[in-house]
Protein backbone atom coordinates (compact mmCIF):
# COMPACT_ATOMS: atom_id res chain seq x y z
CA UNK A 1 0.00 0.00 0.00
CA UNK A 2 2.85 1.97 0.83
CA UNK A 3 4.69 1.60 -2.36
CA UNK A 4 1.81 2.44 -4.46
CA UNK A 5 1.23 5.36 -2.51
CA UNK A 6 4.95 7.09 -3.18
CA UNK A 7 5.79 5.65 -6.38
CA UNK A 8 3.01 8.04 -7.46
CA UNK A 9 5.13 10.90 -5.97
CA UNK A 10 6.91 13.14 -7.46
CA UNK A 11 10.76 13.79 -6.85
CA UNK A 12 10.35 17.20 -4.84
CA UNK A 13 7.50 15.02 -2.67
CA UNK A 14 10.30 12.16 -2.80
CA UNK A 15 12.82 14.74 -1.82
CA UNK A 16 10.79 16.05 1.58
CA UNK A 17 9.58 13.34 2.52
CA UNK A 18 13.11 12.06 2.58
CA UNK A 19 14.35 14.78 4.48
CA UNK A 20 11.73 14.80 7.13
CA UNK A 21 12.59 11.26 7.49
CA UNK A 22 16.51 12.22 8.23
CA UNK A 23 16.18 14.79 10.31
CA UNK A 24 13.95 12.44 12.83
CA UNK A 25 16.26 9.39 12.42
CA UNK A 26 19.44 12.32 13.47
CA UNK A 27 17.46 13.04 16.23
CA UNK A 28 17.03 9.48 17.38
CA UNK A 29 20.13 8.74 17.44
CA UNK A 30 21.03 12.11 19.62
CA UNK A 31 18.77 11.05 21.91
CA UNK A 32 19.69 7.50 22.13
CA UNK A 33 23.55 8.73 22.37
CA UNK A 34 22.73 10.87 25.31
CA UNK A 35 21.15 8.22 26.89
CA UNK A 36 24.24 6.34 26.57
CA UNK A 37 25.80 9.13 28.33
CA UNK A 38 23.38 9.51 30.88
CA UNK A 39 23.38 5.59 31.92
CA UNK A 40 27.26 5.87 32.01
CA UNK A 41 27.18 8.91 33.95
CA UNK A 42 25.02 7.05 36.71
CA UNK A 43 26.98 4.18 37.08
CA UNK A 44 30.05 5.97 37.14
CA UNK A 45 28.14 8.41 39.72
CA UNK A 46 26.75 5.42 41.82
CA UNK A 47 29.90 3.62 41.89
CA UNK A 48 31.45 6.00 44.13
CA UNK A 49 31.57 5.83 47.35
CA UNK A 50 31.63 9.42 48.33
CA UNK A 51 28.23 9.48 46.96
CA UNK A 52 27.20 8.76 50.24
CA UNK A 53 28.40 11.80 51.65
CA UNK A 54 25.59 14.03 50.10
CA UNK A 55 23.07 11.43 49.39
CA UNK A 56 19.83 11.02 51.28
CA UNK A 57 19.86 7.58 53.62
CA UNK A 58 17.61 6.23 50.94
CA UNK A 59 20.00 6.31 48.06
CA UNK A 60 22.97 5.28 50.33
CA UNK A 61 20.85 2.37 51.43
CA UNK A 62 20.61 1.05 48.21
CA UNK A 63 22.99 -2.12 46.00
CA UNK A 64 25.00 -0.36 44.19
CA UNK A 65 26.14 2.03 47.01
CA UNK A 66 29.26 1.00 49.75
CA UNK A 67 28.41 -1.96 51.98
CA UNK A 68 25.79 -0.64 54.83
CA UNK A 69 28.36 -0.35 57.53
CA UNK A 70 29.53 2.62 56.56
CA UNK A 71 27.93 6.16 58.91
CA UNK A 72 24.30 7.06 56.78
CA UNK A 73 24.45 10.62 54.96
CA UNK A 74 24.35 13.95 57.64
CA UNK A 75 22.07 16.82 56.55
CA UNK A 76 23.54 20.01 56.14
CA UNK A 77 22.47 22.64 59.03
CA UNK B 1 9.61 23.19 2.22
CA UNK B 2 6.05 23.68 3.74
CA UNK B 3 4.33 20.77 4.94
CA UNK B 4 1.60 21.25 2.75
CA UNK B 5 3.74 19.71 -0.51
CA UNK B 6 3.10 16.35 0.55
CA UNK B 7 0.34 14.25 0.47
CA UNK B 8 -0.55 13.12 3.91
CA UNK B 9 -3.46 11.57 3.39
CA UNK B 10 -1.85 8.79 0.45
CA UNK B 11 1.39 8.91 3.05
CA UNK B 12 2.20 6.73 6.07
CA UNK B 13 1.68 9.40 8.38
CA UNK B 14 4.58 8.27 10.97
CA UNK B 15 6.70 9.63 7.90
CA UNK B 16 5.86 12.95 8.55
CA UNK B 17 6.07 13.76 11.85
CA UNK B 18 9.77 15.45 12.71
CA UNK B 19 11.58 16.17 15.70
CA UNK B 20 10.17 19.46 16.08
CA UNK B 21 6.60 17.74 16.31
CA UNK B 22 7.65 15.36 19.39
CA UNK B 23 9.14 18.46 21.53
CA UNK B 24 5.72 20.51 21.11
CA UNK B 25 4.30 17.12 22.12
CA UNK B 26 6.13 17.71 25.34
CA UNK B 27 4.41 21.41 25.93
CA UNK B 28 7.66 22.64 26.68
CA UNK B 29 5.95 26.26 28.60
CA UNK B 30 4.38 24.19 30.79
CA UNK B 31 7.31 21.89 31.54
CA UNK B 32 9.39 25.10 32.16
CA UNK B 33 7.46 25.83 35.52
CA UNK B 34 7.23 22.07 36.58
CA UNK B 35 11.10 22.22 36.34
CA UNK B 36 11.44 25.58 38.21
CA UNK B 37 9.44 24.89 41.39
CA UNK B 38 10.54 20.66 41.30
CA UNK B 39 14.73 22.52 41.13
CA UNK B 40 13.56 25.34 44.04
CA UNK B 41 11.96 22.47 46.47
CA UNK B 42 15.53 20.50 45.52
CA UNK B 43 17.30 23.50 46.57
CA UNK B 44 15.29 24.34 49.85
CA UNK B 45 15.10 20.32 51.07
CA UNK B 46 17.44 19.47 53.82
CA UNK B 47 20.74 17.55 52.80
CA UNK B 48 22.57 17.36 49.54
CA UNK B 49 22.44 15.47 46.47
CA UNK B 50 25.79 14.61 44.14
CA UNK B 51 25.12 17.26 41.15
CA UNK B 52 24.68 14.61 38.14
CA UNK B 53 21.64 12.81 40.14
CA UNK B 54 20.11 16.03 40.50
CA UNK B 55 20.40 16.75 37.32
CA UNK B 56 18.92 13.34 36.64
CA UNK B 57 16.30 13.77 39.29
CA UNK B 58 15.24 16.97 37.30
CA UNK B 59 15.75 15.63 33.96
CA UNK B 60 13.10 12.90 34.90
CA UNK B 61 10.75 15.49 36.35
CA UNK B 62 11.16 17.35 33.40
CA UNK B 63 10.74 14.34 31.22
CA UNK B 64 7.70 12.92 33.03
CA UNK B 65 6.42 16.28 32.59
CA UNK B 66 6.50 15.82 28.92
CA UNK B 67 4.87 12.70 29.37
CA UNK B 68 1.85 13.61 30.68
CA UNK B 69 1.76 16.57 28.09
CA UNK B 70 1.48 13.91 24.94
CA UNK B 71 -0.64 12.26 26.60
CA UNK B 72 -2.83 14.85 27.46
CA UNK B 73 -2.93 16.00 23.84
CA UNK B 74 -3.27 12.40 22.54
CA UNK B 75 -6.42 12.08 24.51
CA UNK B 76 -7.62 15.75 24.07
CA UNK B 77 -6.95 16.03 19.93
CA UNK B 78 -10.08 16.59 19.60
CA UNK B 79 -11.10 19.59 21.43
CA UNK B 80 -7.56 21.10 20.68
CA UNK B 81 -8.39 21.11 17.06
CA UNK B 82 -11.35 23.33 17.92
CA UNK B 83 -9.59 25.98 19.81
CA UNK B 84 -8.00 28.61 18.44
CA UNK B 85 -4.61 28.38 20.68
CA UNK B 86 -4.12 24.52 20.66
CA UNK B 87 -5.17 23.86 16.64
CA UNK B 88 -1.39 24.37 15.52
CA UNK B 89 -0.71 21.46 17.94
CA UNK B 90 0.78 18.27 16.35
CA UNK B 91 -2.32 15.79 16.18
CA UNK B 92 -5.13 18.15 15.34
CA UNK B 93 -2.49 19.64 12.56
CA UNK B 94 -2.01 16.48 11.13
CA UNK B 95 1.49 16.16 11.65
CA UNK B 96 1.49 13.12 13.67
CA UNK B 97 -0.61 9.88 13.99
CA UNK B 98 -2.84 9.41 17.20
CA UNK B 99 -1.21 6.03 18.21
CA UNK B 100 2.48 7.52 17.45
CA UNK B 101 1.44 10.16 20.44
CA UNK B 102 0.18 7.70 22.49
CA UNK B 103 3.29 5.52 22.18
CA UNK B 104 5.95 8.31 22.41
CA UNK B 105 4.25 9.40 26.06
CA UNK B 106 3.93 6.05 27.73
CA UNK B 107 7.57 5.27 26.60
CA UNK B 108 8.62 8.48 28.11
CA UNK B 109 6.67 8.16 30.99
CA UNK B 110 7.70 4.63 31.75
CA UNK B 111 11.19 5.62 31.68
CA UNK B 112 11.43 8.62 33.43
CA UNK B 113 10.00 6.65 36.71
CA UNK B 114 12.03 3.86 35.61
CA UNK B 115 15.11 6.13 35.82
CA UNK B 116 14.48 8.01 38.58
CA UNK B 117 13.67 5.15 40.92
CA UNK B 118 17.26 3.30 39.86
CA UNK B 119 19.47 6.63 39.87
CA UNK B 120 17.61 8.61 42.61
CA UNK B 121 15.17 6.59 44.95
CA UNK B 122 12.12 4.93 44.63
CA UNK B 123 10.06 7.76 47.02
CA UNK B 124 10.48 10.11 44.54
CA UNK B 125 9.85 7.89 41.45
CA UNK B 126 6.55 6.71 43.26
CA UNK B 127 5.13 10.14 43.55
CA UNK B 128 6.33 10.97 39.82
CA UNK B 129 4.52 7.85 39.09
CA UNK B 130 1.78 9.28 40.62
CA UNK B 131 1.94 12.64 39.48
CA UNK B 132 1.69 11.28 35.86
CA UNK B 133 -1.45 9.01 36.44
CA UNK B 134 -2.86 11.64 38.54
CA UNK B 135 -2.67 14.14 35.30
CA UNK B 136 -3.68 11.84 32.54
CA UNK B 137 -6.38 9.84 34.31
CA UNK B 138 -7.79 11.97 37.13
CA UNK B 139 -7.37 14.77 35.50
CA UNK B 140 -7.61 14.31 31.66
CA UNK B 141 -9.65 11.33 30.82
CA UNK B 142 -11.66 11.45 34.29
CA UNK B 143 -12.68 14.96 35.26
CA UNK B 144 -11.65 17.60 32.81
CA UNK B 145 -14.74 17.32 30.27
CA UNK B 146 -16.89 16.72 33.39
CA UNK B 147 -16.16 19.17 36.21
CA UNK B 148 -16.09 23.17 35.95
CA UNK B 149 -13.93 22.83 38.90
CA UNK B 150 -11.02 20.96 36.19
CA UNK B 151 -8.82 23.66 37.17
CA UNK B 152 -8.42 22.93 40.61
CA UNK B 153 -7.37 19.29 40.12
CA UNK B 154 -5.40 20.42 37.35
CA UNK B 155 -3.40 22.13 40.05
CA UNK B 156 -3.15 19.54 42.35
CA UNK B 157 -1.57 18.17 38.85
CA UNK B 158 1.09 20.81 38.77
CA UNK B 159 1.91 20.67 42.29
CA UNK B 160 3.51 17.26 42.36
CA UNK B 161 6.56 18.23 41.03
CA UNK B 162 8.02 19.84 44.32
CA UNK B 163 6.90 16.70 46.28
CA UNK B 164 8.83 14.42 43.69
CA UNK B 165 11.94 17.14 43.51
CA UNK B 166 12.12 17.19 47.65
CA UNK B 167 11.49 13.51 47.82
CA UNK B 168 14.73 13.20 45.22
CA UNK B 169 17.04 15.34 47.86
CA UNK B 170 15.58 13.82 51.45
CA UNK B 171 13.99 10.54 50.46
CA UNK B 172 10.56 11.49 51.96
CA UNK B 173 7.80 14.36 52.38
CA UNK B 174 7.53 15.97 55.49
CA UNK B 175 5.49 19.34 55.93
CA UNK B 176 7.17 22.00 53.88
CA UNK B 177 6.93 20.15 50.51
CA UNK B 178 3.24 19.66 51.15
CA UNK B 179 2.92 23.62 51.72
CA UNK B 180 4.36 24.43 49.22
CA UNK B 181 2.30 21.66 47.05
CA UNK B 182 -0.89 23.95 48.31
CA UNK B 183 0.96 27.18 47.01
CA UNK B 184 0.78 26.13 43.65
CA UNK B 185 -2.44 24.06 44.45
CA UNK B 186 -4.30 27.01 45.05
CA UNK B 187 -1.80 29.58 42.96
CA UNK B 188 -3.50 27.30 40.06
CA UNK B 189 -7.61 28.33 39.84
CA UNK B 190 -6.87 32.61 40.27
CA UNK B 191 -3.63 32.02 37.35
CA UNK B 192 -5.80 30.14 34.98
CA UNK B 193 -9.14 31.29 35.35
CA UNK B 194 -7.91 34.63 35.04
CA UNK B 195 -7.01 33.77 31.51
CA UNK B 196 -9.96 31.53 31.03
CA UNK B 197 -12.10 34.84 31.49
CA UNK B 198 -10.37 36.86 28.48
CA UNK B 199 -10.19 33.46 26.39
CA UNK B 200 -14.03 32.35 27.31
CA UNK B 201 -15.21 32.57 23.36
CA UNK B 202 -12.14 29.62 22.93
CA UNK B 203 -13.28 27.42 25.36
CA UNK B 204 -16.45 27.79 25.17
CA UNK B 205 -16.57 26.71 21.48
CA UNK B 206 -14.67 23.53 22.28
CA UNK B 207 -16.99 22.74 24.82
CA UNK B 208 -14.95 22.31 27.99
CA UNK B 209 -16.53 22.75 31.09
CA UNK B 210 -14.64 26.15 32.19
CA UNK B 211 -16.03 28.07 35.02
CA UNK B 212 -16.41 31.08 32.89
CA UNK B 213 -18.33 28.77 30.28
CA UNK B 214 -20.57 27.20 33.11
CA UNK B 215 -20.98 29.53 35.75
CA UNK B 216 -20.54 33.00 34.54
CA UNK B 217 -18.12 36.05 34.65
CA UNK B 218 -19.09 37.28 37.93
CA UNK B 219 -18.92 33.80 39.43
CA UNK B 220 -15.37 33.36 38.58
CA UNK B 221 -14.54 36.54 39.49
CA UNK B 222 -15.69 35.49 43.04
CA UNK B 223 -13.93 32.09 42.97
CA UNK B 224 -10.43 33.82 41.78
CA UNK B 225 -10.62 36.15 44.89
CA UNK B 226 -11.61 33.26 46.93
CA UNK B 227 -8.97 30.98 45.96
CA UNK B 228 -6.34 34.06 46.47
CA UNK B 229 -7.90 34.47 49.64
CA UNK B 230 -7.01 30.98 50.54
CA UNK B 231 -3.94 31.32 48.46
CA UNK B 232 -2.35 34.20 51.10
CA UNK B 233 -2.05 32.10 54.12
CA UNK B 234 -0.87 29.32 52.36
CA UNK B 235 1.85 31.10 51.73
CA UNK B 236 2.91 32.28 54.51
CA UNK B 237 2.42 29.73 56.71
CA UNK B 238 6.08 27.75 55.99
CA UNK B 239 7.36 31.61 57.84
CA UNK B 240 4.93 31.48 60.28
CA UNK B 241 5.47 27.81 61.61
CA UNK B 242 9.39 28.75 61.58
CA UNK B 243 10.10 26.14 58.48
CA UNK B 244 11.87 29.19 56.42
CA UNK B 245 13.02 32.29 57.49
CA UNK B 246 12.72 36.10 57.16
CA UNK B 247 13.89 36.46 53.18
CA UNK B 248 11.03 33.90 52.23
CA UNK B 249 8.03 35.53 54.79
CA UNK B 250 8.66 38.96 53.85
CA UNK B 251 8.62 38.46 50.32
CA UNK B 252 5.28 36.46 50.59
CA UNK B 253 3.78 38.85 52.95
CA UNK B 254 4.49 41.71 50.03
CA UNK B 255 3.66 39.53 46.99
CA UNK B 256 0.56 38.20 49.03
CA UNK B 257 -0.61 41.69 49.44
CA UNK B 258 -0.08 42.64 46.13
CA UNK B 259 -1.68 39.50 44.77
CA UNK B 260 -4.94 40.24 46.76
CA UNK B 261 -5.38 43.52 45.78
CA UNK B 262 -5.17 42.12 41.72
CA UNK B 263 -7.53 39.70 42.81
CA UNK B 264 -9.86 42.43 44.03
CA UNK B 265 -9.65 44.46 41.30
CA UNK B 266 -10.45 41.67 39.30
CA UNK B 267 -13.65 40.62 41.45
CA UNK B 268 -14.85 44.66 41.67
CA UNK B 269 -13.93 44.58 37.94
CA UNK B 270 -17.90 44.01 35.52
CA UNK B 271 -16.41 43.75 32.16
CA UNK B 272 -17.95 41.04 29.57
CA UNK B 273 -15.51 41.83 26.77
CA UNK B 274 -11.77 40.86 26.57
CA UNK B 275 -10.66 43.80 26.05
CA UNK B 276 -11.95 45.37 28.60
CA UNK B 277 -10.64 42.77 31.05
CA UNK B 278 -7.48 45.07 31.95
CA UNK B 279 -7.34 43.66 35.73
CA UNK B 280 -7.72 39.89 34.43
CA UNK B 281 -4.55 40.09 32.13
CA UNK B 282 -2.31 42.09 34.63
CA UNK B 283 -3.64 38.90 37.50
CA UNK B 284 -2.84 36.37 35.08
CA UNK B 285 0.45 38.16 34.26
CA UNK B 286 1.45 38.96 38.02
CA UNK B 287 0.76 35.03 39.29
CA UNK B 288 3.42 34.58 37.10
CA UNK B 289 6.13 36.54 38.54
CA UNK B 290 4.29 35.90 42.25
CA UNK B 291 5.14 32.24 41.86
CA UNK B 292 8.58 32.83 40.26
CA UNK B 293 9.47 35.09 43.15
CA UNK B 294 8.22 33.11 46.02
CA UNK B 295 10.11 30.19 45.10
CA UNK B 296 12.96 32.31 44.35
CA UNK B 297 13.22 33.72 48.31
CA UNK B 298 12.54 30.19 49.47
CA UNK B 299 15.87 29.24 47.74
CA UNK B 300 17.28 32.68 48.41
CA UNK B 301 16.38 31.58 52.50
CA UNK B 302 18.25 28.56 52.44
CA UNK B 303 20.94 29.40 50.40
CA UNK B 304 21.91 32.83 51.97
CA UNK B 305 20.82 32.75 55.76
CA UNK B 306 23.07 30.60 57.85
Amino acid sequence: MTQETTASWTAAEREAFAARRRSRNIALGLVLGALALLFFGITVVRMDPDLKKTAPASVAAQPAAQPAAQPAAQPLP
Amino acid sequence: MTKTALPIAAAPETAFAQWRDYFALLKPRVMTLVVFTAFCAMLAAPGGLHPFIGFVAILCIAVAAGASGALNQWYEADIDAMMKRTANRPLPAGKMAAGEALAFGVALAVGSVAVMGVAVNWVAALWLAISVLFYVLVYTVWLKRRTPQNIVIGGAAGAFPVIVGWAAVTGDVTLLPWLLFGIIFLWTPPHFWALALFMEADYSKAGVPMLPVTHGLRHTRGQILLYSLLLVPVSIAPALLGLTDWVYGGTAVTLGVIFLAMAFNVYRNTADLAVDMVPEKRLFKFSLLYLACLFGALVADKLLLP
